[in-house]
């Protein structure tokens, strides 16, 4: 059980009375009412139902955005768009194990030293493009761990989470669920367990 | 002949001019600054933008409603949805003048609720030979619409203060922890915090 936060130390000891009265209200009603959960992918997008009505979707593959077009003719356009969103590159090499379709180097946000690289294997039948993300520079973390995101605008679909290793290289397998050409990019976030939003963003491919 | 089109033209100019002065056009304020009750106004006229604004205000207390009253992600899930189609279909039938907007979605959500609880295939349980401490459906209700305003009043925080409530209240990190956590300097920390905890207690003033 998360432990409560101590009034004093939010609010410091220099504040009115009247004041004091009121904020340590807010911090009884935010007690009393608990945290907000985290979101399913499923209601990140806004929708009216008539969507749901006339584009039945895929179980097993979650849409970053409503199918307006279908053709088996826009395979290799996919296969395109999936590179040239993130700047990577096809590779099609085994590499310890995993087979790699593309690469796609990602950096650390704000100068940090810290850099990623996410090979991308085929897509199974059910919709599932397995992941290895190879990450050096990202510290140990005393609470939390890093958690990887597929993104589309503002919207952002887990893949998967992993510790930091410092100066080594951290070694993992991930997994994207989705439609990846349709995302715009992927970025690496600190989280601790039961937040419920995303914690900073420490590496990115934008 | 030339010079007869511009003098048009001027004419043109000056008529739409005085027309525009005479009969001034409301210019239409953005949906993000609109009120609760304005947006629902506006989606009972089909407007997407409005909708749009309006999920994103109220779909995380939906979802933690549905969550605490029916207990199961999947089926909470199924709530919100339904939440929302609701609100798209019948925002017609929302009236301004009876009062705001929160408090009528409240009562569509509570509505979606309730029809996955009966939903339910499950055979109803046994009475307990003892009487149960958890809170009657009374208190049950006033805590639901005690977590909904106080989740609404998060969501109106702006981005850079949310993260360190939820961080401070909910993630059981001390104010140092936080400042290490998003790599911003303590002070900033607890002055944002500070700041968040004011505008809380003046959204849920009414709730005191």
């Amino acid at each position: 059980m998360t432990p409560e936060p101590n009034f004093e130390e939010l609010v410091g000891e220099d504040l009115p009375a009247e004041e004091e009265a009121r904020l340590r209200r807010a911090h009884e009603l935010l007690l009393a009412a608990g945290p907000m959960p985290e979101l399913p992918p499923g209601l990140e997008e806004p929708t009216t139902g008539e969507e749901r009505r006339r584009e039945p979707r895929d179980e097993n593959v979650y849409q970053l955005l409503p199918r307006r077009r279908v053709g088996a003719a826009l395979a290799l356009a996919a296969a395109v768009a999936l590179i040239a969103f993130v700047g990577g590159y096809v590779v099609g090499f085994r590499h310890d194990g995993f087979t790699a379709q593309y690469s796609v180097p990602m950096h650390g946000v704000a100068g940090a030293n810290a850099s990623a690289k996410i090979l991308i294997g085929s897509r199974d039948a059910n919709g599932n493009w397995p992941l290895r993300v190879e990450a050096r520079g990202l510290p140990k973390l005393k609470t939390g761990f890093y958690e990887m995101f597929l993104t589309h605008g503002k919207q952002m679909f887990t893949c998967g989470t992993f510790g930091g290793a410092g100066a080594k290289t951290v070694k993992v397998r991930l997994n994207a669920p989705y439609e990846l050409q349709r995302g715009d990019g992927w970025i690496v976030v600190k989280e601790l367990p039961g937040r419920p939003v995303p914690g900073p963003t420490v590496l990115t491919t934008a | 002949m030339s010079a007869r089109k511009d003098k048009e033209m001027e004419l043109a100019l000056d008529l739409d001019v005085r027309a525009r002065a005479s009969n001034p056009k409301p210019r239409a304020i953005p949906a993000e600054q609109c009120s609760d009750s304005e947006l629902l106004v506006r989606i009972a006229g089909g407007d997407r933008d409005a909708f749009d604004v309006l999920y994103r205000r109220f779909v995380r207390p939906v979802f933690a409603l549905a969550l605490r009253r029916l207990g199961d992600r999947g089926r909470a899930e199924d709530a919100t949805q339904e939440t929302f189609t609701s609100v798209w279909r019948s925002a017609r039938s929302y009236k301004p003048e009876r009062g705001p907007g929160a408090p009528w979605l409240y009562a569509v959500a509570r509505n979606a609720i309730v029809d996955r609880t009966r939903a339910r295939s499950e055979p109803p349980a046994e009475a307990p030979d003892e009487p149960s401490s958890d809170p009657g459906p009374p208190e049950e209700a006033e805590r639901s619409w005690l977590s909904w305003r106080v989740h609404r009043a998060l969501q109106e925080l702006p981005e850079h203060e949310r993260p360190l409530i939820e961080l401070a209240y909910w993630s059981g990190l001390s104010q140092s922890e936080i400042a290490d956590f998003l790599n911003i300097p303590l002070g900033t920390v607890k002055t944002r915090t500070r700041s968040a905890l004011g505008r809380l207690a003046d959204a849920l003033e009414e709730l005191q």
